[in-house]
Formats: C-alpha cells, sequence, structure tokens
C-alpha cells in the first residue's frame, strides 16, 4: 500500500518538475530564457515527410513585388519572410509533393515546422520541429496537427471554425492554423503553379 | 438498531447519493471544459462593429476567429481572409489617418493600413496574453494606448511598449491563479491535463459503478 502511494506521489512530483510556467513568470518575465525543444532537426523532418531514401531538391524562392502583394491580399496580413526555401521530394520518378519550413510566433517565441504539400496540392504531413514557449507544445501531437490533413488552398483554415484548437495552446494552434494557410497560399502563388 | 443510528445512517445515505451526484456533475464537466471541441465550433456571434468614418456604409465587425465587411450598411456581410483573426475581439477602431484601422484582440493587437484588406500584427505588451487579456484601446497622440486588468501601456515611437500604470496581484488574484491552474491541470508539464482526464473518468466510473452496486444491495435487502 505504501509503495503505491510513494509510486503516485513520484509520478506527480515528475510531472510538476516538467517545465511549467507559474503565475509570476508569465506577469514578470513572460519573455524570458528561450525552452527550446528541438523535435526534428530540418533533415529529419524531410526524411519523415518524404522518404528517406527520397531525392530531396531545394529551391529557394524569392517572391516579386507582385507576388509577395498577392500573397499577402490572399492570407488578410503582412508576410516578414523574404524568401522561402520549398524542398521537393521525388522517389523512383515519383513525384512526392514538396515540403517547407516556416516559423510563426506562438505566444512570445516562434515556432518552427514544416507543412508537406502532396503533389495534388493537400496537406500531407506537418511536423513542428522546434518549440521554444515553456508551455503549449501539445500543439505538436499529431492528434492535432492531422486535422491539416487532406486540405487544400480552397479551404479558408479558420481556428474554431474548421479547426479544433488545443486546450491550454490557443495561440501557438492558432499559429500552426495561420501557418499552414500560408504554406497552401505560397504553393498556390508559386510561378509555375506548385513549386 | 436505535432510532438515533438509523437517522443518522439514513442522512449519511442521503448525502452520500448528493456527493456522489455533484462528484459525477464536477467530473463530467471538468472532462467536457477540457475538450471544448467535443461541442463544434462556437456560434456566429457580433462581438465588436466598427463604421468606417470616411465611407459611411462601410462597417467592419469581428466576430470569433472571423473578420467580415459590409460595404451596403451592413445588409450584406463578406469574409475578409484574415487567417489569425483573434478569438475574442474586443475593439475595432477607425484610426486618424483614412485606411488605418486597429482590431485589439484579448491577446493581440493589428493594425490595418488599407482599410482591412492586410493587418500587421503590432503586438501586445509583454504582460499582456492569455493570462491577463487585453480590455481596452484607445489613443493617445496618434499611438496605441492598451488596457489590461492590472494596468495600462502605451506604444513608443520605436514600436516599444511603456507602462502607464500597475495595479499589483494581490494575493486573491494570485490564489485565483493558482486555483485555476490547479482545477485545469496547466501547473505541469503536458501530460498532467491528460492525468486529469484519467482521474475524471475514473471518479466518473467509479461513482455510477458504486451507485449500481449501493442500488443492488439495497434491493437484496429489501428482498
Amino acid at each position: 500500500m505504501t509503495w503505491r502511494l510513494f509510486s503516485l506521489l513520484g509520478v506527480l512530483a515528475a510531472m510538476a518538475g516538467t517545465p511549467a510556467a507559474s503565475a509570476d513568470d508569465l506577469t514578470s518575465s513572460p519573455d524570458g530564457p528561450e525552452a527550446v525543444r528541438i523535435y526534428y532537426t530540418e533533415a529529419e523532418a524531410l526524411a519523415k515527410v518524404f522518404h528517406k531514401t527520397a531525392e530531396i531538391r531545394a529551391e529557394t524562392w524569392v517572391p516579386t513585388d507582385p507576388e509577395r502583394e498577392a500573397l499577402e491580399t490572399r492570407l488578410g496580413r503582412k508576410v516578414p519572410e523574404t524568401d522561402f526555401v520549398l524542398h521537393r521530394g521525388t522517389k523512383d520518378g515519383e513525384d512526392l509533393g514538396w515540403a517547407v519550413v516556416l516559423q510563426e510566433k506562438g505566444r512570445f517565441k516562434p515556432i518552427t515546422f514544416m507543412v508537406h504539400v502532396k503533389p495534388d496540392g493537400e496537406v500531407g504531413l506537418v511536423l513542428v520541429m522546434v518549440y521554444r514557449e515553456s508551455r503549449g507544445d501539445g500543439v505538436k501531437r499529431q492528434r492535432f496537427l492531422k486535422q491539416f490533413r487532406g486540405r487544400d488552398v480552397e479551404d479558408p483554415l479558420r481556428m474554431n471554425r474548421n479547426v479544433v484548437g488545443v486546450s491550454g495552446a490557443t495561440l501557438s494552434s492558432r499559429a500552426l492554423t495561420a501557418g499552414v494557410r500560408k504554406a497552401l497560399v505560397l504553393g498556390d502563388i508559386h510561378p509555375g503553379g506548385t513549386p | 438498531m436505535s432510532r438515533g443510528r438509523t437517522v443518522v445512517r439514513e442522512s449519511h445515505h442521503g448525502l452520500g447519493l448528493l456527493a456522489a451526484g455533484g462528484i459525477l456533475l464536477l467530473a463530467l464537466t471538468g472532462l467536457a471544459l477540457q475538450h471544448p471541441g467535443w461541442f463544434g465550433h462556437p456560434g456566429q456571434r457580433a462581438i465588436v462593429l466598427s463604421a468606417d468614418p470616411n465611407t459611411g456604409d462601410r462597417l467592419l465587425r469581428a466576430t470569433p476567429a472571423l473578420l467580415e465587411v459590409s460595404t451596403d450598411g451592413g445588409d450584406t456581410w463578406q469574409d475578409l481572409p484574415l487567417s489569425a483573426a483573434p478569438d475574442h475581439p474586443v475593439r475595432l477602431v477607425f484610426g486618424d489617418v483614412p485606411g488605418e484601422v486597429w482590431l485589439l484582440g484579448g491577446t493581440e493587437l493589428l493594425v490595418s493600413r488599407d482599410g482591412g484588406r492586410i493587418w500587421e500584427d503590432v503586438g501586445l505588451p509583454p504582460d499582456l496574453g492569455p493570462q491577463q487579456p487585453a480590455t481596452d484601446l484607445t489613443f493617445q497622440g496618434g499611438y496605441p494606448l492598451v488596457a489590461g486588468r492590472s494596468g495600462a501601456w502605451y506604444q513608443t515611437v520605436d514600436g516599444g511598449w511603456e507602462n502607464l500604470w500597475t495595479t499589483p496581484a494581490s494575493r486573491g488574484d494570485n490564489a485565483r491563479a493558482w486555483l485555476y491552474r490547479l482545477h485545469t491541470g496547466h501547473w505541469g508539464g503536458g501530460l498532467v491535463p491528460r492525468l486529469y482526464d484519467l482521474v475524471a473518468v475514473a471518479t466518473a466510473i467509479l461513482v455510477v459503478t458504486g451507485l449500481i452496486m449501493g442500488a443492488r444491495r439495497a434491493r437484496r435487502r429489501r428482498r
């Protein structure tokens, strides 16, 4: 009986010890030291969204002024990036689609993630690569991210409309939703259609 | 058994049933609150509305996660493509400069210089956010002044925020913040809310099976 009680207390203590922001952390030093969690490097993420043996070609796209204007008009917001690195994957001559690494601000810090778009223009896999906030990393789970699979550029992607956010990570959920939408519009505006 | 003992026993039984009902309600509502997605998406409520002072028929309205424009005085509305529209819009204000619109959400401040077509995230003072949402927006010398529950901040020329005043959090505020964390499981890592889910389900199962077993036992006794 006693060991059961101690085991339970041990589990609770371990959970309490995981990074968490106290009320003071949030109010007095909200932009404090980063709690960086790297889940995937770029190479690992590319291997996961395509295939370990896939041939990957990277292309840096610098949108022209009219392209940037079209991008901002379609997204309804300013786009701070000056260029985008688009990765196209092929395996045995088969087109596996393309992927882009984006960053969107969560609460205070940017979230780095990869969006994979299949050749038919639908979202494939979305992976959170780096999460920097002290809490809210529930958005890294596929339970949330798989909602984006199969969505295309015609889908408006709105939090609390057709995307359900993660409880306690509203801003991170919204950042990822906006980021996936950005990736889809990028693919639509890229010269010559999908990159 | 004496009459006194019977009364105590009956009262205990009645109170136990009442407490079991309360615990069941607490466990199930707690579980439901942790998973807002179970109830679908919130309804389309007009939260904030503002008329363009330069063109009388042009209106903007912000509902949760949606921004819409009307060019016919509000008869028809068109969705504006802002995928990061605030979940809790608080104020929608047309600025003095033509085309300038400010949209304050509980956790963000956006500005558009072209009448609402393209928005830019200005960012709120670091003290404001989900724990302390922004509550009001006004302008001082052309610069935004944002208020929250515990103070107000104005934007400086370089885009930073200066604190105008701060009301320190009382012991009660801190206690309430901790109670909230304790109740929702947001005091530890990402696993704690899931543990709360498990505890809620286990509690609900225990209460229901306990009630069933109690009812069976009572039935057997009556026989």
